[in-house]
């Protein structure tokens, strides 16, 4: 394979170009023998090339303008070494059960078995548990990104099997969304500036002044949760045509100036992470002083605004709320925070929130200030005004096309008259406080109002997700994971989730089975076939092929298929659902074989779709369109919130000290603040076992931004490898120097596989650069208990010893 | 005496025979002339007061903005969960008492009576939503477990349903069907 150094990468202008040189699976291809299927992922829509019955490459969709580079890497998704091939068991656990040692996690070798020892290792364990210590000692995990697929949704796939063989300990809120879901509805009555915010084409047409706080969204909407349609980067191409002929001010939040912020020529205020609130308070302050927010708005929109006004200008705690107090604790100066204000005031202005800036410590206030600040400015509801939260997220802010719905594999049960137990509500934690959960069995904790006690897990089932990547302080998490009596996972690879389950059963990938999901997250422009490509590698069976043969096993197989015969019966019925809907509403959709054979049925956007304001209607009339709030308006304080006296989330939008951050005692001793936002050649952590690593890896490692004085101070220079600090924990990572973040700030971008230096014998500090053995632990507060990613100092220096080699893309010891 | 035994006989008699009742269905509260006064949400519970062959003499009684006196009657003043939607016929509203909740808006508690047929009525309130479960699970399922209607305030279920009305290619009507559904769950279901 040839090496392609990153600065040649990154300085090429076509990205799919450039991946398509270095990718050794293409010069293979013999196009006119190929077979092309189209099909559809995360990363968007292509046709997968098949030669002799092997995935070799990728040709971009038509009707993607943008495809994303990573599409290049799906045939390594299918053929990667790191494949989980047959079903394994650990040693110990096949030994002992439940009784074995569970400290020999991650470190003993794995047993192949064969699928019906398997099943029934699995079906014998479920019943086990549920008998003993019943549906509250087993928590279904099943939390994370793995298929856009509506049939092989592995989530309801696994909660369905578990739901019907007694119930399950389940999660709520997202570890991308842990504060916002949350605090959104106290705040505007529902998430619905989350999940739908005024179109693009009005905010283009209209907006004056774009900022964008904490959101890389040119990085970000390369992927979606159903299918990428990549429609943002045709709207900014709009973008910036307007702004040729109008004066637009972009202007970029964040201590990183961003991908985004340079496509775009953005203006930057890099200001000291986790100081976001700080910085609006003092544009706040700066307002209501100058009188520049628009009181009218207040009044009748809002409710708490005189409480809010106290606290801003110091008659609630003695201190003042101004330009000056911010700067100090932003790092930006006091004349930027004025002209930010003054700017705000003048021009229609969205503020566009990302969602990195709510994984913080008291994450909740971020967008609650963000949602006060458009109401003091006093633009919502009007083309080019407000807020919106998610235009970096699955190409969300493109106008929605009129067609049905699509079900999903359901986890619910149609007639449940003789199964009266599958109707029993699940308990549940916030998604983020696993490892707490783990370690503090019968401790109680306080969640959005409510007191919750963490349940006793014997039991985790987990199938397509990795906590090992995504939850924060990894070496908390490796004291928690030794807990329940035993841990299964359903998983195409050896993640550093899989290697240290004691039961892991190999599933296929999104292309060697058939599926169906929407093109497009916020267009819903099509629904798309995803048919199989290749057949199953080695013994790896579809996630819904494994249930059935859990529950075979259990003897409950028939009212888990509804007596269907195979996956396709379910996607039939998926789509002659929406099919029935449209023939309902008179919305042209094709037959089902004819779709299933053209791969597409699309729908039309209408003009009404392209025009949509959120909360229009609101402002036109606040009762008949009440918010969700208990006042029905936009609530700056909330009776609701201060009725939980939390000491960690006040009633209305406060600065609160993150515990650590550039301003914290901490700093002198890890005088660095680490971020981890999502990469851009990887989805989470999906693809780092792919050859695209290669792309943006520095010396085998994750790579690490870090300040160009930052590095001249510490003797580095771009390509050494450094070592990352704190208490919790140490990586090794790649440097790359820059003058594109802020000093003392160093971005590791969460996702890069887990790879412990010497598990064995206690070393877990990760030679490979996986962000999360530096984070917290910690909730964001009382209310959402959200992660705090974002929340973390360190130090670094240069390595100088003898570089470990990777292991973590070499299958574990197997007998 | 003979006045204070035949209220007591009246008092009686009414109240024994007063009861509640829930809709099956949307219904059209009919005055004596068979005029439409109100449109009767489904699910809404009516106090039977007088029964008839074929229909019965209802009230409802909720709350409504002060100064709207034509608008929509809610089941409790600050939760917009509507009940009845009174038209031009509708006659002037009966008032019981004005509250100022605490959010500076205020609201009258009032009602409406007339006539519903008795096939719309039911005793049995957890049987009417058969249809609306099955299109609940059906629609919403794809992305998330139905939500228990007690895990949200009542009034946020428009603006929630909405949010996600695209993506499960809600129509208008269907919005409001759901709307309607999780609402009356949520105030009249078990906590």
């Amino acid at each position: 394979m040839k090496n392609l150094s990153r600065r040649d990468f990154l300085k090429s202008t076509s990205a799919v170009v450039t991946l398509a040189s270095i990718n050794p699976a293409l010069n293979a291809m013999v196009i006119n023998n190929a077979k092309k299927i189209l099909t559809t992922s995360h990363y968007g829509a292509f046709y997968a090339v098949v030669e002799d019955g092997k995935f070799v490459r990728t040709i971009p969709y038509e009707k993607d303008n943008h495809p994303s580079p990573m599409i290049e890497a799906m045939p390594d998704r299918v053929y990667t070494p790191t494949r989980v091939k047959y079903p394994y068991v650990r040693e110990g656990f096949l030994k002992h059960g439940h009784k074995s040692d569970t400290t020999k996690r991650g470190k003993e070798k794995f047993v192949r078995v064969s699928w019906d020892k398997a099943f029934e290792l699995v079906a014998k364990e479920i019943k086990r548990v549920q008998k003993t210590t019943g549906p509250d000692s087993i928590y279904a995990g099943c939390y994370g990104w793995w298929t856009s697929g509506n049939m092989h949704n592995v989530r309801n796939i696994a909660q369905r099997m578990l739901k019907l063989t007694g119930g399950f300990v389940d999660d709520v809120n997202t570890y991308s969304t842990g504060a916002i879901r949350v605090i959104l509805p106290y705040v505007t009555g529902s998430a619905s500036g989350y999940y739908k915010p005024s179109a693009w084409p009005t905010v283009i047409k209209n907006v004056d002044n774009l900022v964008i706080i904490g959101a890389d969204p040119y990085v970000t909407n390369q992927i979606a949760w159903t299918s990428a349609d990549h429609r943002y980067y045709d709207y900014m191409e709009d973008l910036k045509e307007e702004s040729k002929k109008r004066k637009i001010n972009i202007i970029n939040i964040n201590p990183v100036y961003t991908e985004t912020a340079q496509k775009l020529n953005a203006k930057q205020v890099s200001l000291k992470p986790g100081t976001d609130v700080a910085l609006m308070l003092g544009i706040a302050n700066y307002m209501y002083k100058n009188k520049l927010y628009n009181e009218k708005f207040m009044k009748k929109y809002t409710y708490g605004r005189k409480q809010f006004f106290k606290y801003l200008i110091g008659e609630e705690d003695n201190i003042d709320k101004t330009p000056q107090w911010a700067s100090k604790i932003t790092g930006i100066s006091e004349k930027d925070i004025e002209l930010l204000a003054k700017l705000f005031a003048k021009g229609k202005t969205t503020l566009m929130g990302g969602w990195a800036i709510q994984r913080m410590d008291s994450g909740e206030q971020s967008h609650w200030m963000m949602v006060t600040l458009a109401c003091m400015i006093g633009q919502i509801g009007q083309e080019g005004g407000g807020f919106t939260f998610s235009g970096h997220y699955s190409n969300i802010g493109a106008p929605a096309a009129t067609g049905p719905g699509l079900s999903a594999f359901p986890i619910n049960f149609k007639n449940t008259k003789d199964i009266p137990w599958v109707n029993k509500k699940s308990k549940y934690i916030p998604v983020a406080r696993i490892a707490d959960m783990l370690l503090n069995p019968g401790e109680k904790f306080d969640y959005n109002g409510k007191k919750l006690t963490y349940p006793d897990i014997k039991m985790i089932y987990w199938a397509g997700g990795n906590p090992f990547h995504h939850h924060q302080d990894v070496n908390k998490l490796i004291k928690a994971w030794q807990k329940p009596e035993s841990i299964i996972f359903i998983e195409p690879y050896w993640t550093a989730s899989a290697r240290m389950a004691d039961i892991v059963l190999p599933a296929t990938t999104t292309f060697e089975r058939n599926d169906i999901t929407f093109f497009g997250h916020g267009s819903h422009e099509s629904i798309m076939a995803m048919k199989k490509a290749v057949e199953p590698i080695a013994e790896s069976k579809n996630d819904y092929d494994i249930a059935v043969g859990i529950m075979d096993k259990l003897g409950l197989k028939e009212l888990y298929t509804e007596g269907k015969k195979d996956e396709m019966d379910w996607i039939k019925e998926f789509y002659n659902n929406s099919l029935k809907q449209a023939k309902d509403k008179n919305i042209p959709m094709l037959e089902f074989d004819d779709f299933w054979e053209k791969g597409h049925t699309d729908f039309k956007i209408s003009q009404k779709a392209k025009n949509y304001v959120s909360f229009k209607s609101f402002i036109k009339n606040k009762r008949k369109n009440r918010l969700g709030t208990p006042s029905g308006k936009f609530e700056i304080f909330s009776k609701t919130i201060e009725s939980y006296n939390y000491d960690d989330c006040a009633p209305h939008p406060k600065w609160y000290e993150p515990m650590e951050y550039l301003g914290s005692k901490k700093a002198n001793k890890y005088p660095y603040h680490i971020v981890s936002p999502h990469p851009k050649y990887r989805l989470h952590s999906q693809l780092n076992n792919t050859w695209l690593r290669n792309v943006y890896e520095v010396k085998g490692r994750e790579p690490i931004l870090i300040n160009i004085e930052d590095a001249k101070e510490k003797g580095i220079k771009d390509g050494d490898v450094v070592k990352v600090f704190n208490d919790r924990g140490s990586v090794l990572a790649g440097a790359v120097v820059t003058s594109n973040i802020r000093k003392n700030v160093v971005q590791l971008c969460e996702g890069a596989w887990y790879d412990p230096a010497d598990l064995q014998n206690g070393d877990t500090s990760c030679i490979h650069g996986h962000v999360n053995v530096l984070t917290i632990d910690k909730g964001t507060s009382k209310l959402a208990q959200g992660n705090i990613a974002h929340t973390a100092l360190v130090d670094f220096e240069k390595y100088t010893g003898e570089l470990p080699q990777i292991k973590v893309f070499t299958p574990p010891k197997t007998i | 005496m003979r006045l204070l035994i035949i209220t007591a006989i009246v008092f009686f008699s009414s109240s024994l025979f007063a009861q509640n009742k829930f809709l099956t269905k949307q219904a059209n509260l009919l005055n004596k002339n068979n005029d439409k006064i109100a449109i009767i949400t489904k699910g809404t519970k009516v106090k039977i007061l007088e029964k008839y062959k074929d229909k019965s003499l209802v009230q409802i009684k909720g709350w409504s903005y002060e100064d709207e006196p034509n608008d929509e009657i809610f089941f409790k003043y600050g939760v917009t969960v509507t009940l009845a939607t009174r038209n031009e016929n509708s006659p002037k509203r009966k008032i019981y008492q004005t509250k100022e909740d605490d959010y500076e808006e205020i609201w009258i508690e009032n009602s409406i009576q007339g006539f519903i047929m008795n096939k719309d009525l039911t005793n049995n309130f957890k049987s009417i939503w058969n249809d609306e479960s099955a299109f609940a699970s059906q629609r919403c399922s794809g992305c998330h477990e139905i939500p228990a209607p007690s895990s949200h305030f009542a009034g946020e279920f428009p603006s929630l349903i909405n949010s996600m009305a695209e993506q499960a290619g809600l129509s208008p009507k269907e919005e409001k069907t759901l709307v309607n559904y999780f609402q009356k769950k949520n105030i009249y279901g078990k906590k």
